[in-house]
C-alpha cells in the first residue's frame, strides 16, 4: 500500500472520529442536556468538570429533573477562543443542550456570551459562567438585558463584590480585629480582573485603597505585579521600609510559591499577608513552599469546614470518586447545576425559556458554600453572606479556618509566633 | 494593437509591449479547479454540523495566515517567528475602531490595513539589520511584548478578557446562513491570498525573490534592490496577516490577545507551513485542513489529546517527505500536472 493510500485511509478514520457522536447514553426518556466546556488541561476546568459530573450523577440518582434523566456533554476548548466558539456552537446547535456551563477563564465566558446571544433567538438556552472574577458577564446583562438575559455568572466574589463586600466589610474587620494592623501594603496582579479593584468603579465603589483609608487604615505601599515576575526580594524590602504591618494581595495567578518562599526569607517575613486566592489556598502549598507558607492567610474554599450540610460530602466525593481536589470553579459549577435544577423544577418545563430565566432569577437553593441564587436584574450569584468563602491561615501544615466566626475553628497567629 | 495567439497549451494576448498569457491545457488547471470545487461544496456535507463549519472556517483562516508567512520567508530570506503580532495589531485595531468610534467593518478594514502597514513599515528595517537567529528572536519577542502591553494598558485592551461585542460582518437573519457565509468569505480570503502568492512567485518579482532567497549579495550584484524588496515582503504579508485579525474580530466578535499572541498559536501556524509543505505556498491549504481536522478528531479523546496532538504533528513532520509535506506527497504522484516554473530552494 503506498503512502498516499495510507494517508487517505488515515484521513477517513480521522474524519469518522470527527463526525463521531459521543457514546450514547442508555437512559430512558428524553434527557435534559447540560453542556460543559472548559480547558481540560487546566486544573480548575478539570475540577469543575468533576464537580459537574458529580452533580449530574447525584441528580440522576435522585430521579433526575422533572422525572427526566440528566445528560452531561463535556467538551474541551483547549483554552483557545476559536475552539471555544466551535464547541459552544456544537453544544447548542448540534447537541441541543438546555444549558451550557463555561468553566474557564472569563475571556471564554464573554466569547460564549457573544455567540450565545447570536444563537439564543433560534436556539434558546441558558449559559452559566462558573469561573472568572471580572464583572463583564453581569455588566452585559445589566446593559442589554434582552440580548444577554440567558447568561448567568457564579463566582466566589466578582470584582464589584470584592470591593463592596470583601474590601468594604470583611478585610477591614479581618485586619483590624484579627491581625491588629493599621498600615497596609497593597499588592495587585496585573490582570483585568484587578483593574476595578485598583481604580474603583465610578458610581459604584471607590478603589480598595480608598476603602481602606475610609475605614481608618493607612495605605503605606501600593504596587502592581506582573504575572511573569519571579523575583520579589526588593518588593519586600520596600514594604518593610514603608512600615506596613499587613500585606493585602489582590492576587490569584502570580507565581505564589516563589512569592511566599521569598517572603519567608526576607525582611518582611514577620508581616502577615492575605491573598484573595490561588495556589496558596490549596493543600499542596505547604509542600510546595517547604512549610514557608506558615502564617499566611488566604481565601480558600478548599478547607473542609461544614458551611452547609452539602459541603463535606461534596469535598469527600470529589476526591473519592473523581480523584480531583475541589479547587476554584468546582464549588461554583456544582452549586450552579443544583440551582438550575431547582429553577427547572419550579418552572415545571424546560421549553419555556422565559419561565426558566424567571425562575433562575428567583431561585434559592442550599449550596456547598451557602445559598445559590442569582440577582434578578444582573444575573450574578448572590454574594456573601449568602455565598461564603472562608479565610484560612496556614498553621503547622494545616489550613485553619479563622473567618467568619461562625465557621472558624482557630484564631489568627502571627507568622513569627508560628515559626517558633 | 491587440493580438491574440492560440497556442497548444496557452492563449497569448499582446497589447503594445505588454504580454499576457493564460494556460489552457487541462492538466494544468484541472487539479486546482477540482480542489477549489471540493472546498466550495464541502459545507454542503457539514451544514448540519455548524461547529465543524466553524472548524473549517478556522482552517481557512489558519491557511490565510500561513500563506503570507510562506511568502515573507521567501521574500525576506528570514523566518519570522512572530507573524501573529500583526494578527494582534489588526484584531485590536478593528475592534477598537468598531467599539470606540462605531466604524463599520468596511472602515475598520481600511483602518486595519493602514495601522498594520504603518507598524510594519516602521519595523521593516529589522529585515536589513538582522538575519538568521537574530531576526527570528526579534520577531519572536514582538507579539510577547505586545501581549504584555495588553495587560499594562488594560483600559484599552482589557488584558486577559479582551474586547468583545464588535459588530458582525453581516446578518442574514439565520445563524446557520451566517456561519455558512463566514465559511465562504474565509475561503475567498484564503484563495485570494493563495492566488496572489502564486502569481507573485511566478512573476519577474518572484525571480527577484528567488535570487534574494538564494544569496542576497549575488542578487544585489544582479541589480536587484534587495533592501526595497525586503521591506515590501515584510510589510505586505504583515498587512495580509492583520486582515485575518480583522476577519476574526467581526466573525467571532470577541478578541483577546491572550489567545492569539502567545507562542503556542505561532507554533500551530509553523506546523501548518511545515506539514503542508514549505516548498510551496499551496502547502498551506492541506496543512491547515490536516492540522485542524486532526485536532478536532483528537479532542474527543479528552485531556490526553493535549499531548497526543503535538506527538501526531511531530510524527507527520518525520514521516512526510522532508520540506515537501503533504503537498509534496501529492505533487510527486502528479509531476506533469504542474506548470513548469522556477524552483526556489529553501534551506
Amino acid at each position: 500500500m503506498n503512502k498516499a493510500r495510507i494517508f487517505f485511509i488515515v484521513l477517513a478514520v480521522v474524519l469518522g472520529l470527527t463526525l463521531g457522536i459521543s457514546p450514547a447514553m442508555a437512559q430512558k426518556g428524553k434527557p435534559i442536556k447540560i453542556g460543559f466546556m472548559g480547558n481540560l488541561s487546566a486544573p480548575f476546568s478539570l475540577s469543575a468538570q468533576a464537580a459537574a459530573k458529580l452533580a449530574v450523577e447525584e441528580m440522576n440518582a435522585s430521579g433526575g429533573i422533572l422525572g427526566r434523566p440528566v445528560e452531561l456533554i463535556s467538551e474541551d476548548t483547549k483554552g483557545e477562543i476559536p475552539k471555544g466558539i466551535e464547541v459552544y456552537k456544537k453544544l447548542v446547535m448540534h447537541n441541543r443542550v438546555d444549558a451550557v456551563v463555561v468553566a474557564e477563564k472569563v475571556e471564554m465566558g464573554v466569547a460564549g456570551a457573544q455567540i450565545g446571544a447570536e444563537l439564543f433567538r433560534e436556539f434558546p438556552h441558558i449559559m452559566f459562567c462558573t469561573i472568572g472574577g471580572t464583572d463583564d458577564i453581569w455588566h452585559l446583562v445589566r446593559d442589554n438585558y434582552d440580548r444577554y438575559k440567558f447568561a448567568f455568572h457564579t463566582y466566589y466574589f466578582v470584582a464589584t463584590h470584592y470591593l463592596q463586600i470583601l474590601g468594604g466589610q470583611i478585610l477591614p474587620d479581618f485586619h483590624k480585629n484579627y491581625i491588629g494592623s493599621k498600615k497596609i501594603a497593597l499588592l495587585y496582579e496585573d490582570m483585568a480582573w484587578t483593574q476595578p479593584i485598583r481604580r474603583g468603579i465610578p458610581g459604584v465603589s471607590p478603589s480598595l485603597k480608598d476603602i481602606y483609608k475610609s475605614k481608618g487604615f493607612d495605605v503605606v505601599y501600593e504596587a502592581t505585579i506582573s504575572l511573569d515576575q519571579k523575583v520579589f526580594s526588593t518588593l519586600f524590602d520596600d514594604i518593610t521600609k514603608s512600615g506596613a504591618d499587613a500585606i493585602d494581595g489582590v492576587m490569584g495567578y502570580i507565581d505564589q510559591a516563589s512569592f511566599i518562599k521569598q517572603w519567608a526569607q526576607s525582611s518582611a517575613r514577620d508581616i502577615p499577608w492575605f491573598f484573595w486566592g490561588g495556589i496558596a489556598g490549596m493543600p499542596m502549598a505547604w509542600k510546595m513552599t517547604d512549610g514557608m507558607i506558615a502564617g499566611g492567610s488566604i481565601g480558600s474554599s478548599f478547607v473542609k469546614v461544614p458551611i452547609t450540610e452539602k459541603t463535606i460530602p461534596f469535598m469527600d466525593n470529589m476526591i473519592e470518586k473523581y480523584k480531583v481536589g475541589p479547587i476554584f470553579g468546582s464549588h461554583t459549577t456544582y452549586d450552579t447545576l443544583f440551582g438550575y435544577r431547582k429553577a427547572l423544577q419550579q418552572a415545571g418545563d424546560t421549553k419555556d425559556i422565559e419561565k426558566v430565566i424567571h425562575e433562575l432569577e428567583n431561585v434559592k437553593e442550599t449550596a456547598v458554600l451557602g445559598t445559590i441564587g442569582w440577582d434578578a436584574k444582573n444575573h450574578h450569584n448572590l454574594p456573601y453572606p449568602a455565598y461564603v468563602t472562608p479565610i484560612v491561615q496556614w498553621q503547622d501544615g494545616k489550613m485553619v479556618p479563622i473567618y467568619p466566626k461562625n465557621i472558624a475553628t482557630g484564631k489568627f497567629m502571627s507568622p513569627a509566633k508560628l515559626r517558633k | 494593437m491587440v493580438s491574440v495567439d492560440l497556442k497548444r497549451d496557452r492563449v497569448l494576448l499582446r497589447w503594445g509591449t505588454q504580454k499576457y498569457e493564460w494556460c489552457i491545457e487541462p492538466r494544468y488547471w484541472r487539479n486546482p479547479t477540482f480542489g477549489v470545487a471540493f472546498l466550495l461544496i464541502l459545507p454542503l456535507f457539514f451544514f448540519s454540523y455548524p461547529h465543524l463549519l466553524t472548524m473549517l472556517t478556522t482552517a481557512n483562516l489558519l491557511a490565510a495566515l500561513a500563506i503570507p508567512l510562506s511568502l515573507q520567508i521567501l521574500g525576506t530570506a528570514r523566518v519570522n517567528f512572530g507573524p501573529q503580532f500583526y494578527l494582534g495589531i489588526g484584531g485590536y485595531t478593528a475592534a477598537l475602531l468598531n467599539l470606540s468610534f462605531g466604524w463599520n467593518p468596511f472602515f475598520t478594514l481600511l483602518g486595519t490595513i493602514f495601522v498594520c502597514g504603518s507598524v510594519a513599515l516602521m519595523l521593516s528595517p529589522i529585515t536589513w539589520i538582522a538575519r538568521g537567529l537574530y531576526f527570528s528572536l526579534i520577531t519572536l519577542i514582538l507579539p510577547l511584548a505586545f501581549l504584555d502591553l495588553t495587560y499594562q494598558f488594560g483600559d484599552i485592551f482589557r488584558g486577559e478578557v479582551g474586547l468583545f461585542g464588535m459588530s458582525p460582518l453581516f446578518d442574514l437573519g439565520r445563524v446557520k446562513w451566517n456561519y455558512l457565509s463566514y465559511y465562504y468569505l474565509s475561503l475567498f480570503l484564503m484563495l485570494l491570498y493563495l492566488l496572489g502568492a502564486h502569481k507573485i512567485t511566478k512573476s519577474r518579482f518572484g525571480v527577484s525573490l528567488a535570487a534574494i532567497n538564494e544569496n542576497e549579495n549575488v542578487a544585489r550584484m544582479m541589480g536587484i534592490n534587495v533592501s526595497f524588496y525586503k521591506v515590501i515582503y515584510y510589510v505586505v504579508p504583515s498587512i495580509l496577516t492583520g486582515i485575518v485579525g480583522w476577519f476574526i474580530v467581526h466573525t467571532f466578535r470577541s478578541f483577546a490577545g491572550v489567545t492569539y499572541l502567545p507562542l503556542e498559536f505561532m507554533l500551530k501556524v509553523l506546523f501548518i507551513v511545515i506539514i503542508g509543505g514549505r516548498a510551496s505556498v499551496f502547502g498551506a491549504v492541506p496543512g491547515a485542513y490536516a492540522v485542524s481536522i486532526i485536532e478536532e478528531a483528537l479532542r474527543s479523546f479528552g485531556h490526553i489529546s493535549h499531548w497526543v496532538f503535538p506527538l501526531v504533528l511531530v510524527a507527520m513532520i518525520y514521516l512526510l517527505p522532508r520540506g515537501e509535506g503533504l503537498w509534496g506527497l501529492y505533487k510527486k504522484r502528479h509531476p506533469r500536472d504542474y506548470y513548469p516554473k522556477m524552483h526556489v530552494r529553501r534551506e
